[in-house]
């Protein structure tokens, strides 16, 4: 009891800091802030400040060797008089609007019927869910072989047998970015799966037996309550493999090294396109002006489906 | 107009090297540039030697491999690259043009020229 009561009188007047004269609720927020205050600083060294610094360098002339020289929008100006950014324009486009709704699509309708499969769930699951785990350098080498004409070509050969005509893939403009996509696609499709699955879970069962004992019909379920209920899945997806879309580069730059985005540019992006300005012909502040662009797009797309697919 | 394509490349010394490394890598190069290590180097690895002396001896221009080659260096040129990826990306272009839209060639290496005189004029800026 003497020692107790000892320390507490120790403890007394003389103890009061300025740490002692705030509420609880003061100091839990000053504790929040101070773990905020580390995730900030981060995202504001290594995010924020270059992003505001690369709006900066598109307005330049730095080329690495040089100190950045100021040029207005100079950058900009030979951008838009370039015909082979307007085609990387478009091909990122094509990348995005083929991709995203087909690929949604597809990984859709395999995960409702996964869904109700019970023989071999999780192995099916997992063989989906397989190429997401794969480098997309290594999967972007072996399409390429699967891609070339007959001795070589998995994909020629098959035609072959069965006698039918032989296919450019990769090495026509026409074909070329498509023959890309596939397996870019292919390689996003596990991720999709597992979170279209997640979805259709989280879909209370009552609401089913209730509309069956209603005597709905399954297209009307389907339509009625499955896909509503879906929506915050689907916002996410469709806005997660948008971006994915828009940023595509490990597939084409490992199938198409030797003319990377080609031929003739067919297949190029956004990306690859910024990264050779940059790193092959060190034309920094024009790459800048390219990356703008870009987070450009990037910002209004995602804006716009988040609007598009809103809660009414 | 004649004209031929070379490219060459050049051994040196790091300027950091001292003391023994640095005897060892003067002994080295003294010897790689010696007219007998040229002529082994022609021989194996199938590169031309720098020294004229070496390389245009009557036994190498009379060789029916390197001796076309040999006398091309008379009127050879290297190319000056001011952004190298870019100026193989014109020539690249240029052939597939060629081979798969089917453009004429004389047409498709006139366009060739003029990027390639754009990537030239805006290193000169």
């Amino acid at each position: 009891m003497s020692i107790a009561s000892d320390s507490i009188k120790r403890a007394g007047p003389e103890r009061t800091t300025v740490w002692d004269r705030f509420s609880i609720r003061t100091k839990r927020v000053i504790w929040a802030w101070t773990f905020l205050a580390l995730p900030i600083l981060f995202y504001g060294g290594i995010r924020f400040y270059p992003t505001f610094q690369a709006f900066w360098l598109s307005l330049t002339d730095w080329d690495l060797m040089r100190p950045a020289k100021f040029v207005g929008l100079a950058n900009y100006q030979a951008m838009l008089a370039d015909p082979v950014f307007w085609k990387v324009f478009q091909n990122t486009f094509a990348y995005l609007i083929i991709g995203t709704p087909l690929s949604l699509v597809i990984s859709f309708a395999i995960a409702y019927y996964l869904d109700r499969v019970r023989f071999m769930h999780g192995f099916i699951r997992a063989l989906y869910f397989l190429p997401f785990l794969t480098t997309a350098a290594a999967m972007g080498w072996v399409w390429r072989w699967f891609y070339q004409p007959v001795p070589i070509g998995v994909l020629n050969g098959f035609l072959s047998v069965f006698g039918l005509p032989q296919q450019t893939f990769l090495r026509s403009p026409d074909t070329a970015l498509t023959s890309i996509l596939m397996p870019a696609i292919w390689a996003g499709l596990g991720f999709q799966v597992i979170i279209f699955i997640a979805g259709l879970r989280a879909i209370p069962s009552t609401f089913y037996e209730a509309a069956r004992i209603d005597g709905l019909g399954e297209w009307a379920i389907f339509r009625k309550i499955t896909l509503p209920l879906l929506k915050p899945t689907t916002i996410f997806l469709v806005v997660f493999s948008s971006i994915g879309f828009l940023r595509i580069f490990d597939q084409v730059y490992n199938m198409t090294t030797n003319d990377p985005g080609g031929p003739l540019n067919s297949t190029k992006p956004l990306v690859l396109m910024i990264y050779q300005t940059a790193f092959s012909s060190y034309k920094m502040g024009y790459a800048a002006a390219q990356t703008v662009v870009l987070f450009t797009i990037l910002l209004v797309v995602s804006l716009m489906q988040l609007w598009v697919l809103r809660k009414r | 107009m004649r004209s031929n394509y070379a490219s060459y490349f050049a051994n040196g010394i790091g300027a950091s090297a001292t003391g023994e490394k640095l005897e060892a890598a003067e002994k080295f190069l003294k010897y790689v540039s010696s007219p007998e290590a040229m002529q082994i180097w022609l021989k194996v690895v199938g590169e031309l030697p720098a020294r004229k002396a070496v390389a245009l001896t009557d036994d190498n221009v009379a060789d029916p491999i390197y001796g076309p080659f040999l006398k091309g260096l008379a009127y050879a040129h290297t190319t000056q690259f001011v952004d190298e990826a870019g100026q193989r990306q014109t020539a690249v272009d240029m052939v597939n043009r060629v081979l798969i839209n089917g453009d004429d060639p004389k047409a498709s290496l006139d366009e060739a020229a003029k990027q390639e005189q754009a990537i030239i004029d805006a290193a000169a800026q």
